[in-house]
């Protein structure tokens, strides 16, 4: 299945229907599906976040096979930002020294099965896979 | 849908999807928490790092006065995500 979403948070409750319906057409198990939708929003805020100067929609597809469900997000004519390459989140820190950013991408990495950053042509495409 | 309100017993009530674009209206309710509080996570289906984020900022300014947030009633994928961050090291979760 495969959609364009705009680059707003508000684009959030449709992203999360739009996995709905997914889950729902392939029959998957619903305690995946926390999971995927933490993955989307974590990533699809962070294009936000990290390209202002995009102006295109925010690609999403989501697939599935025998052993796994494979979702791509595409971001056209924006900046590099290879989330694969981001600063480890030292969850042991004391409350006084923890601060809000990065635990987006660190989730994504912890419930992810395996991600891949690609950068071409001023597109940034994003693989990541989750074990069924 | 997301709801966040305060009973009658000051527990703060969290209901639906915590999501990034929710953290407005629950910023509303938390920015004016000044002393320790439960949280009832009974009827809140899923939270990403925008909702933890906001029980951060909350929990570290009310440490500094000596107060705390403490969660209750959370799901086994919210428990998990709550793991991942480590943040069940930094809040009492019941």
């Amino acid at each position: 299945m495969q959609a364009y979403f705009p680059r707003n948070f508000d684009a959030l409750e449709d992203i999360f229907a739009f996995s709905a319906s997914f889950f729902e057409r392939h029959r998957l198990a619903a305690s995946l599906k926390f999971a995927v939708d933490v993955a989307l929003e974590e990533l699809v805020t962070n294009m936000i976040k990290y390209s202002p100067e995009g102006t295109h929609d925010i690609f999403v597809d989501l697939s599935v096979n025998d052993d796994c469900i494979i979702i791509q997000l595409v971001d056209k004519d924006v900046e590099p930002f290879d989330i694969t390459a981001s600063k480890a989140v030292d969850i042991k820190q004391p409350l006084n020294e923890r601060t809000p950013g990065g635990l987006g991408l660190h989730f994504v990495k912890k419930m992810m099965d395996n991600i891949k950053y690609e950068y071409e042509n001023r597109e940034s495409k994003i693989t990541l896979v989750k074990n069924i | 849908m997301f709801e966040i309100k305060v009973n009658a017993t000051d527990e703060v009530v969290l209901t639906g999807r915590f999501d990034a674009s929710k953290v407005a209206e629950a910023k509303a309710v938390f920015n004016d928490i000044t002393s320790s509080r439960i949280v009832n996570f009974a009827d809140l289906e899923y939270i990403s790092s925008a909702g933890l984020s906001t029980l951060l900022v909350t929990q570290k300014r009310l440490s500094g006065a000596g107060e705390k947030l403490k969660l209750v009633g959370m799901s086994e994928h919210i428990k998990e995500i709550f793991r991942y961050a480590g943040f069940d090291t930094i809040f009492e979760i019941e």
